[in-house]
């Protein structure tokens, strides 16, 4: 037993005689750690004390600093960079941060350092993937990138280009520019969706009209948090530290995850759940809580929709059709049906076994109406939570003084009906009052843009009427011209080859794609299928302002360095290419002006954070929808949504079972009966910092999938074994950790690994779109899994 | 005195910024050389996922100062186990008989380097790089009797060990006890 699990890292240094020698005592603790080896063969020595201790030179004495915002889709910490001789030689913390930032922030000066850096302009010299290139000049490469535009333009039209960008890069220039250039000539074919939180959006911000309002500044005032889904201990581990403190301080953090993640074994409990069954729980629970009346009559009625009436056909009543605020309910006082919002009204829940029965219902009822088929034993068979569990959970929840539910963007929101995922989760805080206090609340992920306003750097055309597409089936569109054929695809701060699903068939697009233009500071996943490769600028390479949803800080990003080679930024990318399409006359201005131009209008000035860098701009003490204010048009959380309904699906939260599920419509589990799902890792977000040395040795520089025992020894697989995941899609290369910390039936992939690595865990994901709101639904995907 | 390291297994949840806070102060330009290393422990039975982050237990009777051909390791009045690195020699020794792992061979340089505290670091008033930068604060060095003596100490040095590490451990409560019990002790 050398290392029983060979999915190490090659810094694994623990020796045969440490774990043998663990002695009965001690534990794995120090088993792992070694303290027990060696009791006999360490020699004796008696050393003398040294004298004195020489101060050795602070090799950083002297640097100059500069600050600047982590902008992948994080925490969006501060960073400072350390700088001598012209080069930037330390990251390490920044100034003003909520919390501490961690290993990929610093990993940065490695970033900034690697020769794998792009510095020149590369067209493709072979075959699309074989990562051969020929440098070119930056006029031969933009005039190329205008001839092919021009060309798209002229053959098919806007709508033969797409010009994308995603999570690799939040600041608002970087941001601005593509869509900039874009704007102004005619526009292109856009892909909608999140990858992330389609679910969030099409729940959380129609229900309580706006999303981004966090938490966690109050996690510490809860005494009952259930962690859903997601795993904060990687993905927040800034401030991971508050959720052990509301254990420390007497109270519950519970984790409901397929994996015993990371979180899941810091937890009070965990609460293992098959894949994209999430909403049958949450419908479970809300199904106890009104049961045993456990829910806050007062709050629902003043604070939601749920008293205000469905006519027989189950839609609103209203008072004025053209109204979307003027909903009736029935008040109990007086016995008549008046507007939701009548002074003094105090409105029926439910109106069964009333004379109105025959002609309405309410909200209430028919979301309970839902509800009704998941018992908790109902809910144990759909999901695997033990029955006396989902009522347990219900009532330790509902009757917790402050419960909290750390949603974010967790892994169950991306399955076909993540919306409702999301939504039943949601009906959880509000039937419970569970939200608008400290220590309560749906999630701790958001940031300043609700209350910091920039203004607009660019005043973009109107472009209308060209085409959409969802992005999670861009592949499916460009291999089947749909809507019409793509001639060039621009993508920037983003990497889809290692996020978008279906990574095979993804890549077949970029083949088929005449011009892929990739703008990246390094060769990434997506970059080796390229036609042409721009290289650009990475933090403290470039100005840029921070102010979005993921921190408090509103944030200036300072030009340390320059980029290296012939590297430049996004800004100056997107204006030559302006300028030689004859568009460029609004890009005539350097980053600091457009900086100045966005801060108008709020508090903040380019001199002020030139000098505090990163200042926090969350009003303090802000609670989310404080005292059950709410954000939609009626003021209250908006139970029943039309919208939903639109789509030919309920319009409160319904349990659909996915298709590509263990018993779902698409029959694929007979061929392949393992659910799979996505995690993060520490050494990544997303694909950002993945193919660092730096990463890759403190971490590891392979994927791993973590198998159940049953499902591993039925195949003949050992830990550490090398193995395939495949389906219908394709084929992800891993190494087997066979553990009980995943339940059986599943298999745990990780996100993020590179082409250069082996390769996605999307090449086997599902690429089908969510019919509410564009869901990605990677963590509904079936597959088998063998030696290989 | 003997200084040594604290360290909070219950709490830790193995971000590894320790790791990379650590050779990006010391060995700036290295992406190779980590000093400090943390462990998954990965236990079937009762499910843990743990972390074990360790560097130098700067210990009492150290193995590499022992062992040493060239006599590059000095032990300091506070307790430090500090390595000469212009009198090493890349031999190696020590990396072949530390029980914890500590030193490492730096091929490219083809000399060896170990955690010293950061005691430069200390004598400019500043903590060790990995216990400023541990995002929940489950790091810390101080004096082996007061650090024993600390709340949720669960597991010091064994009296009995020659070797002597100087390090205290707060242990997460679901692996403490016999190993035995627990089946397969994973790591990665």
């Amino acid at each position: 037993m050398e290392t029983p699990n060979k999915c190490s890292s090659s810094k694994q240094k623990l020796s045969r005689r440490t774990f043998v020698k663990a002695g009965a005592a001690v534990g794995a603790v120090a088993a792992v750690g070694g303290l027990t080896a060696c009791a006999t063969s360490a020699p004796k020595t008696d050393p003398k004390p040294a004298e004195s201790t020489e101060v050795a030179e602070d090799i950083f004495a002297g640097a100059q600093e500069f600050y600047a915002s982590c902008p992948p889709e994080c925490q969006h910490h501060n960073l400072k960079a350390l700088v001598k001789d012209g080069k930037i030689i330390k990251v390490e913390a920044g100034v003003n941060n909520e919390s501490l930032p961690c290993l990929r922030g610093m990993s940065r000066v490695e970033w900034l350092n690697t020769d794998a850096r792009l510095t020149k302009p590369l067209l493709r010299d072979g075959e699309k993937g074989d990562n051969k290139w020929k440098e070119i000049s930056w006029d031969e490469a933009i005039a190329m990138v205008a001839e092919k535009l021009q060309d798209a333009i002229d053959t098919v039209g806007n709508a033969g280009i797409v010009c994308d960008s995603h999570a690799g890069n939040f600041n608002a220039l970087a941001g601005a520019v593509a869509p900039a250039f874009i704007a102004r000539i005619g526009g292109a074919m856009s892909l909608t969706g999140t990858l992330c939180c389609a679910g969030t959006n099409g729940a959380t911000t129609t229900m309580l009209g706006r999303r981004f309002y966090d938490t966690r500044n109050t996690i510490v005032d809860s005494d009952y948090i259930l962690v859903w889904g997601n795993n904060p201990a990687v993905s927040m581990n800034g401030y991971f530290e508050r959720f052990v403190k509301v254990m420390d301080k007497g109270g519950k953090v519970i984790t409901i995850d397929p994996v015993h993640s990371e979180t899941a074994s810091k937890s009070t409990d965990w609460v293992p759940i098959t894949p994209a069954t999430d909403t049958a729980l949450a419908l479970g629970m809300l199904k106890v809580i009104v049961d045993e009346k456990l829910h806050k009559e007062d709050f629902i009625k003043a604070h939601t929709t749920a008293p205000c009436l469905l006519d027989k056909s189950g839609l609103p009543v209203m008072e004025k059709a053209d109204d979307k605020t003027s909903y009736m309910v029935v008040d109990s006082k007086t016995n008549t049906v008046v507007r939701h919002d009548s002074a003094g009204v105090d409105p029926l829940l439910t109106v069964k076994g009333t004379q109105h029965e025959a002609s309405y219902t309410t909200i209430f009822d028919f979301t309970m109406a839902e509800c009704a088929q998941w018992t908790p034993e109902a809910v144990e068979a759909e999901t695997g939570v033990p029955a006396a569990k989902v009522t347990e959970l219900a009532r330790d929840y509902a009757n917790a003084k402050n419960g909290m539910i750390i949603q974010n963007m967790g892994g169950f929101m991306r399955t076909s009906y993540g919306t409702y995922a999301v939504a039943s989760q949601n009906n959880l805080a509000l039937f419970t009052g569970q939200i608008g206090r400290a220590g309560t609340g749906l999630y701790d992920a958001g940031g300043v843009t609700n209350f910091l306003k920039l203004t607009a750097m660019f005043d973009n055309p109107k472009v209308e009427g060209l085409p959409s597409v969802p992005r999670v089936q861009f592949a499916h569109h460009v291999l089947n011209d749909t809507p019409n054929p793509i001639k060039v695809f621009i993508s920037s701060r983003e990497s889809p080859m290692t996020q978008w699903p279906n990574s095979g068939l993804l890549k077949e697009a970029l083949k088929k794609i005449p011009f892929v233009v990739v703008i990246d500071s390094l060769m990434t996943s997506t970059a080796l299928y390229a036609d042409l490769v721009l290289p650009c600028a990475a933090v403290f390479e470039t100005e840029d302002l921070m102010a979005n949803a993921r921190s408090h800080l509103v944030q200036l990003s300072d030009k340390a360095i320059d980029p290296p080679g012939e590297a430049h930024d996004d800004l100056w990318i997107f204006t030559q290419l302006a300028k030689k399409m004859g568009v460029g006359a609004d890009f005539e201005h350097d980053n600091e002006y457009y900086i100045r131009k966005a801060l108008e209008g709020t508090e903040f000035t380019y001199d002020q954070l030139k000098k505090e860098h990163a200042i926090d701009a969350y009003p303090k003490d802000f609670i989310p929808y404080q005292d059950g204010e709410f954000y939609t048009e009626t003021k209250k959380a908006e139970i029943y949504q039309a919208g939903w309904a639109s789509k030919g699906v309920k319009p409160v939260p319904s349990y659909y079972k996915g298709a590509e599920t263990v018993g779902g419509s698409s029959g694929l589990d007979a061929k392949y009966p393992l659910a799979v799902v996505q995690r993060k890792l520490r050494s990544c977000v997303h694909g950002t910092f993945g193919a660092l040395a730096m990463m890759e040795n403190v971490n590891r520089n392979h994927a791993c999938v973590m198998v159940n025992p049953k499902d591993a020894s039925a195949r003949s697989i050992a830990d550490g074994d090398s193995v395939v995941v495949y389906n219908d899609r394709g084929e992800h290369k891993a190494k087997a950790i066979v553990t009980e910390n995943v339940i059986p039936g599943v298999i745990v992939a990780e996100n993020g690994w590179w082409e250069q690595q082996g390769g996605s865990s999307s090449y086997v994901t599902n690429d089908s779109v969510g019919i509410i709101s564009g869901e990605h639904c990677c963590n509904e995907t079936l597959a088998e899994i063998k030696k290989g | 005195m003997a200084k040594g390291f604290f360290f909070n297994n219950k709490d830790c949840y193995g971000c590894m910024t320790c790791s990379v806070a650590c050779i990006t102060d010391k060995l700036p330009g290295n992406s190779v050389t980590y000093l400090r290393n943390v462990t998954e422990i990965l236990v079937d039975d009762p499910k843990t996922y743990s972390f074990m982050s360790m560097s130098c237990n700067h210990c009492d009777n150290p193995v590499c100062l022992a062992v040493c051909p060239v006599g590059a390791y000095e032990k300091l009045e506070d307790g430090i186990v500090r390595q000469r690195h212009d009198m090493c020699i890349g031999c190696q020794t020590c990396v072949r008989e530390c029980p914890y792992g500590s030193p490492n061979y730096y091929d490219e340089e083809g000399k060896t380097h170990k955690c010293d505290m950061c005691v430069d670091r200390q004598l400019r008033g500043e903590k060790p790089a990995c216990v400023e930068a541990c995002p929940g604060a489950n790091l810390e060095i101080g004096d082996m009797e007061e650090l024993k003596a600390m709340d949720g100490a669960d597991f010091v040095s064994d009296p009995d060990m020659d070797i002597a590490p100087n390090i205290v451990i707060k242990a997460d409560p679901k692996i403490k006890g016999n190993p035995a019990k627990y089946g397969q002790v994973k790591t990665s």
